[in-house]
């Protein structure tokens, strides 16, 4: 899974090389921790990451957070070496490591207490669901929230920064009967504001989700920093230095 | 010509101008005031309109940020919010009141600053109902609107200065269109002022408002100056006249004086001559049409003075009550003489004042002789009391109660008129000049007094006077005599008549006749008689005298520049001779000329011997008279104390009295002797009385008393009469040989 700025596809990102510095490989990213943190000391899973790989070539990586759109935009269009925590399946033209550096798994969440569970797509329709707008997440339950958009019994959709946060709030509130997240991410957030007992898990989608350190396809240096990338996972992977580098950021089993 | 200068103050173009500035800018102020307070006014809602409208715009907005309970999103519409300049700040609240999100919203809002809420709805989809989730808080300021109201009045005010500014010029422009003609008529009536032409300065003559105010003011100017000139011509004409009226009775004293001066005198000495009785008779008759001529040419000279306030009062200390009873006494014989009552009543013995003694006298003599002229029957009564004032002097009020004629009421307000009495026929009847009242009535008044009248026709008449009188003599009184006492001692009065040497200028041959007597009567052996000044002079340089009497109006030199010529001579005895001035002319300025011309005395003529003696005293001792008071002696016939004092050194009056009590003592007792015999009671009690009264104006006491027992028996037997008749002629010659003796009476019959 990942997310995207769905009108954002169809564009073809304009001609503008990467100017990175001597040694220095800039990529770009939103927030979403345990993934991508703000947090210098501990920047997240991916970064972790990717640091390690490049360090392997001797380079240094500069992340610079922004809104998801922007990241995947500028990244195409080849103003950023690469874009942190991106799917493969809707983005075609960047050039992928052969190997995913994590995964995701979409789970629903609801109140302490509450009956309701996600067992198949015909449970949602009786609850009140918390997203994110602009956020995709699986392609029928995106396929749901398209068609379910403005019927807020179903659908309440949220934007900005802080919308997770919004919807935890909501979800204590009783505006919203459930909300939808990456398990990790909000994980992450409810140890974060100790919310951990309030709100339980109550489901999740089926499938697990790939996540990539992805490369502009403008890069010259693409396929030699996904390689660079690939290895290093392999090799954290192979090492189980991968389960003690998730150990460091979340209780929360990794996928 | 100097333009009088107008105070800014009150200045008429200074005043208009403040006054139409300040009326600008008071039009200007309140119309600005209007127009900035309503422009704040308008726009201030406006800002409030566009407040509420933008914030129920944002509460839309917010609602949905709201329900998702979005901070972010909410913190970012409020942001923008902000961003316009009529908001200072904004909050939202959740549904439960608790704050969402700030803005910063002020915690107190200033005055500028109010609040306008806006609740936040929103359709909760579980309920599918409307409603409010939280409210938005907006702060409006009115600062940005008064930041442009002051812009506007800095704007206002430049222009109100500029139209001030063109207003005063205006203002001053059009002032002076109207000022500089005014300033030029202001001139043109300054020379006016001198010219008394009409004005025809072209520039003032023109035809507008001010031409027509000149032309009105030509106008008026011509009549004023034409009126003008006829006052001043009849001013000058009455001032001419009144020149001619003064030079008239100055001229008329003169002219009077000089030959009364010598009927006067020579009767005075001819009464000295034996004559028969026919003689006697028609002499006393002369010599008494005489002392009438001159009283009233007296009285007309009296009133002339006053009324040309020529009169000056003296101020000497004199007994008031004195001066009362000396006057009563002094009319007793005419008062016998018709068988009236005249008496006084007095608050007290004596009343010690300082004033005019002899114009107070003169007052109480005219009224009270007054009464007894106009009372036929019964009493006239002087009574008078003395007051204090409030300034501490007292006022002495004399009333003067007769049960004559009485005046009618028609007349009463004219009585003090000049040559006015109640009734023209009763001038013939009772004589008088007319003038007595009037200067009684002028008298008082220069005295400060008033004076009244109360009459009832046929029952009689009172007249009161008041006047204030000083009871301690005035710091600032000082006597201007003397003048010349410090180059002359005065002489003690050492020189006897007989040894004195006198200088006579005197240029009227009656009168060097009358001075020739006189001076031989008092017994002076040496004098010469100078017909001018310029013979005195030759006559005090051949030889020294002991005195100059100068008659001031003699042709060649007058008495006037004879005395200079005589002060300025070098033999210092011959310069300090002393001078006594000799003249008809009986104004005051004329003595003041004559003391400032260096003269030592004045004697007015017709002159008096008492008179005479008495201003010649400084010098030469003449034969002392009996003096004032005369102590009365009780082996005496006769106690003239009275007399004397009524005559106040009259001789000739004081002989008057004597001489008719002599011929009336004779006549009375001759009437009384024939009643002894077969006289009815009532002839011998009246004839007794009248006697009584002859006997008591000369203070004949003895003969008095005798006449008062006379009166008192009536019904007496002819015997008894006769008896009484004896006593009474008895005393009577012993007042008869007094009085003789005395040299008080020479009769040719002696």
């Amino acid at each position: 899974m990942r997310r995207f700025l769905l009108a954002a596809l169809a564009l073809i990102a304009m001609t503008a090389p990467a100017r990175a510095q001597q040694g220095v490989v800039t990529l770009a990213g939103d927030e979403w921790c345990p993934y991508i943190c703000k947090d210098a000391a501990k920047p997240g899973i991916l970064v972790d990451i990717a640091r390690l790989a490049f360090a392997k070539a001797g380079l240094k990586i500069d992340v610079k957070l922004m809104p998801w759109a922007r990241a995947f935009k500028d990244a195409r269009a080849g103003k950023y070496a690469g874009v942190i925590g991106v799917q493969q399946t809707l983005a075609g033209d960047l050039v992928f490591p052969e190997v995913a550096q994590a995964q995701s798994v979409v789970t629903f969440y609801v109140r302490k207490n509450s009956p309701w569970y996600f067992n198949a797509t015909s449970d949602l329709p009786r609850v009140s669901l918390g997203t994110i707008v602009d956020y995709s997440y699986n392609p029928f339950l995106d396929d749901y929230i398209l068609r379910n958009a403005h019927d807020m019994k179903r659908i309440q959709a949220v934007a900005g920064d802080q919308a997770l946060a919004s919807n935890v709030k909501k979800l204590i509130a009783g505006r919203i009967d459930a909300t939808v997240e990456t398990a990790a991410v909000m994980e992450h957030y409810l140890n974060s504001v100790d919310l951990r007992k309030a709100i339980v898990p109550a489901g999740r989608m089926p499938e697990t989700q790939d996540l990539f350190i992805a490369f502009s396809p403008k890069d010259p240096k693409a396929k030699e920093y996904a390689d660079l990338v690939a290895a290093e996972t392999q090799q954290l992977i192979l090492s189980g230095e991968m389960n003690a580098l998730w150990a460091r950021y979340t209780k929360a089993e990794m996928p | 010509m100097s333009k009088d200068k107008i105070p800014l103050s009150s200045s008429l173009a200074f005043r208009t101008t403040v006054s139409v500035f300040v009326l600008t800018l008071g039009v200007l102020s309140a119309g600005g005031y209007f127009i900035t307070s309503r422009i704040y006014d308008l726009n201030f809602e406006n800002l409030r309109r566009e407040a509420e409208s933008a914030a129920r715009f944002a509460s839309k907005t917010l609602a949905r940020p709201v329900w998702d309970m979005n901070q972010q999103g909410v913190s970012e519409i409020l942001k923008s919010l902000s961003q316009n300049a009529v908001f200072c700040g904004a909050q939202v609240m959740d549904g439960d009141g608790k704050m969402f999100v700030d803005a910063g919203y002020p915690l107190t809002l200033s005055r500028d600053q109010s609040p306008v809420l806006e609740p936040i709805m929103f359709v909760d989809p579980a309920e599918n109902a409307n409603k409010i989730i939280g409210t938005l808080q907006v702060c409006v300021t009115a600062a940005p609107i008064r930041a442009q109201v002051w812009s506007i009045i800095d704007r206002l005010v430049i222009s109100f200065a500029l139209i001030a500014a063109g207003v005063l010029v205006a203002l001053l422009a059009s002032l002076r269109i109207i000022l500089n003609p005014l300033r030029r008529f202001q001139d043109a009536i300054t020379a006016f002022q001198r010219t008394l032409t009409p004005i025809t300065d072209p520039e003032l003559t023109r035809k507008n408002e001010v031409g027509y105010l000149v032309k009105s003011f030509n106008r008026m100017g011509t009549s004023l100056g034409d009126t003008y000139r006829a006052l001043k011509s009849a001013k000058d004409e009455a001032e001419e006249s009144y020149r001619v009226k003064t030079d008239f009775f100055s001229n008329m004293s003169h002219e009077l004086r000089t030959p009364l001066n010598s009927v006067i005198g020579m009767t005075q000495l001819l009464k000295t001559r034996p004559m028969d009785d026919e003689q006697r008779e028609m002499f006393t008759s002369v010599h008494r049409s005489a002392e009438s001529l001159l009283k009233i040419v007296n009285d007309i000279l009296d009133v002339a003075k006053i009324e040309a306030r020529q009169i000056q009062l003296e101020y000497l200390p004199f007994d008031a009550y004195r001066e009362i009873r000396d006057t009563v006494q002094s009319l007793q014989p005419q008062a016998i003489a018709k068988g009236l009552n005249l008496g006084f009543q007095l608050q007290g013995d004596d009343l010690n004042v300082y004033g005019d003694p002899s114009r107070f006298g003169r007052i109480l003599l005219n009224l009270v002789s007054n009464a007894v002229r106009y009372t036929e029957h019964g009493s006239v009564i002087v009574s008078s009391k003395a007051e204090p004032a409030d300034d501490g002097r007292v006022v002495l009020t004399v009333s003067v109660r007769d049960t004559g004629i009485g005046i009618p009421a028609d007349k009463i307000d004219t009585i003090f008129e000049k040559f006015t009495q109640a009734d023209s026929s009763t001038t013939r009847k009772y004589g008088g000049t007319g003038l007595g009242l009037t200067i009684t009535r002028d008298l008082v008044e220069i005295m400060g007094g008033n004076i009244g009248v109360e009459s009832d026709v046929g029952h009689g008449s009172i007249f009161t006077f008041s006047i204030p009188l000083d009871t301690t003599p005035k710091e600032t009184q000082t006597v201007k005599k003397d003048q010349f006492s410090d180059v002359r001692p005065r002489h003690q009065p050492s020189i006897q008549p007989q040894d004195a040497r006198i200088l006579v200028a005197e240029d009227h041959p009656s009168n060097q006749l009358f001075m020739r007597k006189l001076l031989e009567n008092l017994g002076v052996k040496h004098f010469i008689i100078a017909e001018n000044g310029r013979e005195a002079l030759r006559a005090l340089e051949a030889e020294t005298y002991d005195l100059v009497l100068m008659d001031c109006h003699m042709p060649e030199l007058n008495g006037y520049d004879t005395t200079l010529a005589i002060r300025d001579l070098d033999d210092p005895i011959r310069r300090n001779v002393p001078i006594v001035a000799m003249t008809a002319n009986a104004m005051p300025e004329d003595e003041a000329l004559c003391l400032s011309c260096g003269m030592d005395a004045y004697i007015s003529k017709p002159v008096d011997i008492e008179i005479f003696k008495r201003k010649l005293s400084p010098w030469i001792a003449f034969p002392a008279e009996a003096g004032r008071p005369l102590a009365p002696k009780a082996d005496l016939p006769v106690d003239l104390t009275n007399l004397r004092s009524n005559a106040a050194g009259d001789a000739a009056f004081e002989r008057e009295m004597i001489t008719l009590f002599v011929r009336q003592s004779q006549e009375q007792m001759e009437r009384l002797e024939s009643l002894c015999a077969s006289g009815s009671n009532e002839d011998w009690v009246e004839a007794a009385h009248a006697l009584k009264g002859t006997a008591g104006s000369v203070g004949a006491n003895d003969m008095r008393e005798a006449c008062a027992h006379a009166q008192a028996l009536p019904g007496v037997n002819p015997d008894v009469r006769r008896a009484i008749a004896v006593q009474i002629r008895h005393e009577y010659m012993k007042v008869y040989a007094y009085l003789v003796v005395q040299g008080l009476y020479r009769s040719d019959a002696l």
